[in-house]
């Protein structure tokens, strides 16, 4: 009885396709949706918090703090009001633990450049997959996602890209010689390239090299020409001449990440700077919380929609199911007449329906599995 | 585009954490190896370390004897090893120009000359044609560690550092007493032998003029005496005996020469 049951259903569902695929696709988006909303809400929240838990305080002039968190954890926009590296020398001459300073502030082949220091490795957990860290000026290394979607291994050279080109007092282009690639990480690191704060510098122009001035007369004051070129290739000759302009503490660094060597430096910290007008110590964790916080009204609404939708689409399917069923009435008169039992027609519609469910479920699944594929590589 | 895409889809969808609380496992400072790993950027500050820490710790200076700290510049294979040790101990003041520009940790990075008194000479002034302002590069005089008193206060910096990584406290502040006094005996000797010059000298001696109040013009005691002093060279380095014959060199030139 089943095996007929089913035959007669199969069909029955491939003698009207558009009406079968319609309801197929619909029963597919009201069970997928709100399915894929759970799951993506789940994993987005772990890989999301992930970063900011890893990073327990950032510092920075006050501001903005979610484009402080944002910029120096995720890699993404410009703080507006870079905190100086005299923020880096308090930090670390107060002795909180490692203390690393990141600046994003340019680019490489649309490529973010972060400058950052030795320790950034260490405590971010980043290893090097093929050649090494950067030690000298202008040399870099790309995280391993970037460099597996564009090709870049060690010995390659990129070129900086212009910040402004109608500044001259910017840093202009710069060749930045790729000394190693690192492991993927599954992180915001995956998709940068990480080099010295001093190549950053260099990037901005406040550290730079060029040919040597000559003095005007024995006066003193050199008048250097305006065919004085800055260097943009780095090679060990050009490396050497390069110098800072300006106070050392007064150049940029973005925000200076703190990795506390215990509680109670971490409790310091806060305490040290909730006090300072001038500076901010943010909690990436809560700032990042308090992101998602504030979205988290507009998931509840799409939520609500889906759960609408489902309701609508369910409603719709069964009004569908009750116009074929009216539809088909001579064609179920006819099946009685030659002396199908009742059961027999309620197994056949009960068939009908579990397949065009089941097949609504599998695709729901694929739309899932799709689009948590989708986010993960966004992310 | 695609990961902007991601992004506003996870704020869109992703809901917060009910607890902001930090959690007692937040990352740490990774423990100190057994053996501290030490390196000095140049003879003098590395003196200090052994003198300090003559035990118990992984001590390098990795200026090769023969090389001119204001020219040599390292490998970058080298600077990614050093930049794992945990202290890196420099004169700093510009001695070891290329730490300007490598990467190195400033955790610890010990720059010795950090807070001292630091003599400026002659700066040069230049632009980079219009619309740039005209700057100086400032010319900081380097060699702090020529005169005892400031090399003590630099022992003290470098004392304080290799208490962070060394376990024997009480020994490393023993020592430290010992080599002030030793410094202050040497300091003594230069006072004596430097407030009697009356002629010029090369601007390398500002800081041992300094100490008797003197200012270095003109060229009568030349840089001889006081190269052997930074340049670790060939042979054992011991600061205190290369500053001693210094002293005996000066004194035997006769009445030599510095200028008020």
């Amino acid at each position: 009885m089943i095996r007929d049951a089913l035959f007669l259903a199969v069909s029955w569902l491939r003698s009207t396709p558009l009406r079968t695929t319609v309801l197929t696709l619909g029963l597919a988006l009201a069970l997928g949706l709100p399915a894929f909303v759970q799951q993506a809400a789940g994993a987005l929240e772990d890989a999301l918090l992930e970063r900011a838990v890893s990073s327990p305080i950032l510092l920075g002039r006050e501001g903005n703090e979610y484009d402080l968190v944002m910029n120096a954890l995720y890699f993404r926009g410009r703080v507006r009001n870079p905190a100086p590296a005299a923020l880096l020398d308090r930090a670390v001459a107060a002795d909180y633990g490692v203390t690393v300073p990141v600046h994003v502030q340019h680019s490489a082949h649309g490529i973010p450049v972060v400058g950052t220091g030795p320790e950034y490795f260490a405590a971010r957990g980043l290893t090097v997959a093929a050649g090494r860290l950067p030690g000298l000026l202008g040399e870099v290394v790309v995280g391993g996602g970037v460099a597996g979607e564009r090709g870049i291994v060690p010995g390659d050279l990129l070129r900086s890209d212009l910040t402004d080109l109608y500044d001259l007092s910017a840093g202009g282009a710069l060749g930045l010689e790729v000394v190693g690639v690192l492991a993927a990480a599954g992180s915001p690191d995956d998709a940068v390239i990480l080099t010295s704060l001093e190549t950053a510098w260099a990037l901005d122009g406040a550290l730079h090299g060029h040919v040597a001035v000559t003095e005007d007369g024995g006066s003193g004051l050199v008048e250097a020409s305006p065919g004085i070129f800055l260097f943009e290739q780095l090679d060990a000759s050009t490396r050497a001449s390069f110098h800072l302009h300006g106070r050392r503490d007064e150049l940029p660094v973005g925000a200076v990440l703190v990795f506390p060597r215990d509680r109670a430096a971490h409790d310091i910290v806060l305490g040290d700077f909730s006090v300072d007008p001038a500076w901010q110590a943010v909690r990436p964790r809560l700032v990042v919380g308090a992101i998602l916080d504030i979205v988290l009204r507009l998931r509840d609404l799409m939520t609500a929609g889906f759960a609408l939708l489902a309701g609508s689409t369910a409603a719709l399917s069964a009004v569908i199911l009750l116009l074929g069923l009216r539809l088909r009435a001579p064609e179920i008169t006819l099946m009685r007449r030659i002396g199908a039992a009742p059961g027999t027609l309620a197994a056949v519609v009960a068939t009908e329906v579990v397949l065009v469910l089941g097949a609504a479920a599998v695709l729901a699944l694929a739309l899932v599995r799709a689009g948590l594929v989708f986010l993960e590589a966004s992310l | 585009m695609i990961r902007s895409a991601g992004l506003l889809i996870a704020l869109l969808v992703v809901g917060c954490s009910p607890d902001p609380t930090p959690a007692a496992t937040e990352p740490l400072v990774p423990e100190a190896p057994a053996v501290p790993v030490v390196r000095s950027l140049s003879a003098p500050v590395g003196w200090l370390v052994d003198r300090l820490a003559p035990t118990g710790i992984d001590h390098v200076c990795v200026l090769p004897p023969d090389a001119d700290p204001s020219t040599w510049r390292p490998a970058g294979d080298l600077v990614v090893e050093l930049a794992q040790a945990d202290l890196i101990i420099a004169n700093g003041a510009g001695y070891e120009p290329w730490t300007v520009t490598a990467s190195l940790p400033s955790t610890r990075l010990i720059d010795t000359s950090r807070g001292l008194p630091l003599i400026e000479h002659d700066v040069q002034t230049h632009s980079h044609g219009p619309g740039s302002e005209e700057h100086a590069h400032g010319e900081v005089d380097p060699h702090i560690f020529l005169d005892p008193g400031l090399f003590g206060r630099q022992a003290t910096r470098v004392a304080a550092a290799l208490k962070t990584v060394l376990a024997d406290d009480a020994a490393v502040d023993a020592r430290l007493q010992t080599l002030q006094a030793e410094l202050d005996a040497l300091g003594q000797e230069w006072d004596d032998t430097l407030r009697p010059q009356t002629a010029g000298a090369h601007r390398d001696w500002s800081y041992l003029l300094a100490r008797v109040g003197k200012e270095a013009t003109g060229s009568g005691l030349d840089v001889g005496p006081l190269v052997m002093i930074g340049r670790a060279g060939v042979g054992s380095y011991d600061y205190l005996d290369r500053s001693r014959a210094a002293i005996a060199r000066v004194r035997g030139a006769g009445s030599g020469a510095t200028g008020e």
